[in-house]
C-alpha cells in the first residue's frame, strides 16, 4: 500500500477525487439522466475489469466474455419467472452458477495456444446466444424476460448499490492483480514454457483467472438485470465485442486502466448522441485514433505520464 | 545412486531418430557436459529429460524417482530446471519481479514462508548471480548479456538439485561469457548445485566441466574427461567429418 502511494500519489489523488464526485453526485444535483449514464458506465467498468484479469493478464483473449455475463442475468431472469429472486440471494448466485461455468469451459479451452483460445470462447458464446434464440419459451428470446425486481425503489439507491458494488469489485480485482497472483499470471502472458520451467502450473493458474473473471462478470449480468427489471437478448449478446474495446482504449493489464476506460467511452457514447447519425462515425474515428496512436491504451500512458512528472518532481531531475 | 539417471531414451520424429537409446548418469555436485554439433539433439534431451517432450521409450530418474510422464512444472517442482538456449525472460517484469515467479511454485512456497523470507532469498540469489545492481529495472532494456545471467537466476532461484543449462554462452562475446561462467560455478561450488550443461564454446565449456558426453545424430558416441573427450577420434570426426581426427593427429 505504501508502495502504491509513493509512486502513484498524484494517481490516487485523482482516483479518490472520482470516487468521492461519484459518490456525492445525487447529493449535489438531480440529474436523473446523468445517473442513469453513470450507473449502466460503472456495470462496464466491471465488465471490462473482470475481462482484463484473465485476458490482459495472461493474454488469452476472452471473445465470449457475454457467455459468462449471460450465465448470471439469465439464471437470474429464468427463476423469476417463478419466484422473484431479492439481488441478496441472486447475486451470489450468479456469482457461484457463473464461476462453476468457467471452470467447465476454462479447463479445456485454456489448453489452447495462440488464437484457439479466443475462437473457442467465441464459439461457445455464438452457440449460447443461438440456443437463446431457440429456447424462447425458457429464455424470452428476442422479447427477453420481464418481472425481475429492481435493485431499489428508486433511482438513487440503485445507483448508490452499483456505484458500491463497482468499487468493491474493482478494487478486489485490481489488488488481486497487484499480488503474487496478478504476477504469476503475468509470467504466463510473457512466456508460459518459460512459467513452467519453474514450476508453475500454468493450467490451474489460467482456470482460476478464467473462474474469478466469470465470478464478476456473472454478478453483474445479474445486477443489470435487476437494474432494469429485465434481461434480454440485445442487452447482453453484444457485450463480448464492447468489453474488448472498452478494455483495449482504456489499457490492459492494470484492472484500473481498463476500468476507466470502459467508463469514459460508455459515458462518451452518451455525450455523442447529440451528433445524432454521426455519433457511430466519430465513436469509431475515437477508436481508430486511440489503437494507433495509444496502443497500450489511455489510462495506462496517463499512468505512466503522472508517475513520470512525480518523480521529476521529487528527485529535481 | 546417481542423482540423475537418464536410461534408454529414445524419441523419434517420423524418421528422424532425435535421440537414440541415450544413458548417462550425473552423480551430485557434478559439473556436467553434453557436447555435440548442431543438430545432435542436445536440445532435444534436455527436452525429454523435463517433461517438455515424451520419450518413445526409456526412463528419467531424480534420486531415484521416475520422471517419465511428469509435466515440466512438476519436474521442476522436484528440483530438476532447465533454461533456454533463447533467453525467455518475463517482458514487462522487473529483474526482481521475474525472479519472484520462481519462488512462487509449489516447492518454494514450501521452503519460504511470507514476503520477507522471499526477498531475502531473491536477494540470495541475486547476490551470487551479480543481478543486485538492476534488481529494479525492467527486463526489456537489459543487455543480452544479462538476460542469460538472468536465465540461470531463474533456474536457481527454484534451489534446485540439479539445474540442465542449455548454451548459456550462446551469442556472447568473450568478456561477457566470464562472468556467467562465474556464476555457475559460484552455484556449484557454494550451494552445492548439480550443473548439466550443453555448449558450443568450447574452451570456457572444457574449462567449466568435470565429465562430458558426447552425442552425433542423436546417439551417444563418447564418455570422459575433457582430456578424454577431445582426443576421442569420434568426436573429433562428429565436427570435422570423416578423417577429421588424421587431420589433428595424435
Amino acid at each position: 500500500m505504501r508502495a502504491l502511494w509513493k509512486k502513484n500519489g498524484i494517481t490516487v489523488l485523482l482516483l479518490l477525487a472520482g470516487v468521492v464526485f461519484l459518490l456525492l453526485f445525487p447529493v449535489l444535483g438531480d440529474d436523473l439522466y446523468l445517473l442513469t449514464v453513470f450507473s449502466i458506465a460503472l456495470m462496464y467498468s466491471v465488465y471490462a475489469a473482470s475481462w482484463d484479469l484473465l485476458s490482459g493478464y495472461t493474454g488469452k483473449e476472452n471473445f465470449g466474455h457475454a457467455a459468462l455475463v449471460a450465465i448470471g442475468a439469465y439464471s437470474l431472469g429464468i427463476i423469476s419467472q417463478s419466484t422473484p429472486l431479492q439481488p441478496i440471494l441472486s447475486i451470489p448466485l450468479a456469482g457461484i452458477l457463473s464461476i462453476v461455468w468457467g471452470i467447465l469451459i476454462g479447463i479445456p479451452t485454456l489448453r489452447l495456444k495462440g488464437p484457439y483460445f479466443a475462437l473457442a470462447t467465441l464459439a461457445v458464446a455464438s452457440i449460447m446466444e443461438k440456443l437463446t434464440l431457440s429456447f424462447s419459451e425458457v429464455t424470452g428470446g428476442e422479447e427477453g424476460l420481464y418481472g425481475i425486481p429492481f435493485l431499489a425503489q428508486d433511482f438513487v439507491p440503485s445507483y448508490y448499490f452499483v456505484l458500491l458494488f463497482a468499487i468493491l469489485s474493482i478494487g478486489f480485482l485490481f489488488f488481486l492483480g497487484r499480488s503474487n497472483f496478478g504476477l504469476t499470471l503475468k509470467s504466463i502472458r510473457s512466456d508460459e514454457d518459460a512459467a513452467r520451467a519453474v514450476g508453475i502450473s500454468t493450467t490451474r493458474y489460467k482456470v482460476t483467472a478464467f473462474a474469478i473473471s466469470a465470478g464478476f462478470a456473472g454478478m453483474t449480468g445479474a445486477i443489470s438485470g435487476h437494474y432494469y427489471g429485465f434481461v434480454g437478448f440485445d442487452m447482453v449478446f453484444p457485450l463480448s465485442l464492447n468489453i474488448i474495446i472498452l478494455s483495449v482504449v482504456g489499457g490492459l493489464g492494470g484492472i484500473l486502466p481498463a476500468a476507466l476506460g470502459a467508463f469514459f467511452l460508455t459515458y462518451l457514447t452518451e455525450l455523442l448522441r447529440e451528433f445524432g447519425e454521426f455519433n457511430q462515425l466519430i465513436y469509431t474515428g475515437i477508436l481508430m485514433v486511440v489503437v494507433l496512436v495509444l496502443p497500450h491504451g489511455v489510462f495506462n500512458l496517463l499512468g505512466d505520464f503522472l508517475r513520470r512528472g512525480r518523480k521529476h518532481g521529487v528527485t529535481g531531475r | 545412486m546417481a542423482l540423475l539417471a537418464v536410461e534408454n531414451l529414445h524419441k523419434q520424429f517420423g524418421g528422424l531418430t532425435a535421440c537414440d537409446h541415450v544413458s548417462f548418469s550425473v552423480e551430485r555436485g557434478e559439473r556436467f557436459g553434453i557436447l555435440g554439433p548442431n543438430g545432435a539433439g542436445k536440445t532435444t534431451l534436455f527436452n525429454l529429460i523435463t517433461g517438455f517432450i515424451r520419450p518413445d521409450s526409456g526412463s528419467v530418474q531424480l534420486q531415484g524417482k521416475p520422471l517419465t510422464g511428469m509435466k515440466p512444472e512438476h519436474i521442476s517442482s522436484l528440483g530438476l530446471v532447465r533454461t533456454f538456449q533463447i533467453v525467455k525472460p518475463f517482458k514487462g517484469l522487473s529483474v526482481f519481479e521475474n525472479l519472484k515467479v520462481p519462488t512462487l511454485s509449489p516447492r518454494m512456497r514450501k521452503r519460504l514462508k511470507g514476503e520477507r523470507e522471499r526477498e531475502k532469498w531473491i536477494e540470495t540469489i541475486a547476490d551470487l548471480s551479480d543481478l543486485k545492481a538492476i534488481l529494479q529495472e525492467k527486463v526489456d532494456e537489459l543487455p543480452h548479456g544479462y538476460l542469460k545471467k538472468l536465465e540461470v537466476a531463474k533456474a536457481l532461484c527454484i534451489q534446485p538439485e540439479i539445474v540442465l543449462l542449455d548454451e548459456p554462452f550462446a551469442g556472447l562475446t568473450s568478456s561477457e561469457i566470464q562472468p556467467i561462467s562465474t556464476v555457475i560455478q559460484r552455484a556449484n561450488e557454494k550451494n552445492g548445485t548439480t550443473i548439466v550443461l550443453i555448449e558450443h564454446r568450447l574452451k570456457e565449456f572444457m574449462q567449466l566441466v568435470h565429465r562430458i558426453i558426447a552425442i552425433d545424430y542423436g546417439q551417444k558416441i563418447a564418455e570422459g574427461t575433457p582430456g578424454e573427450i577431445v582426443r576421442n577420434p569420434l568426436v573429433v570426426e562428429s565436427y570435422l567429418g570423416k578423417g577429421g581426427a588424421d587431420l589433428v593427429g595424435p
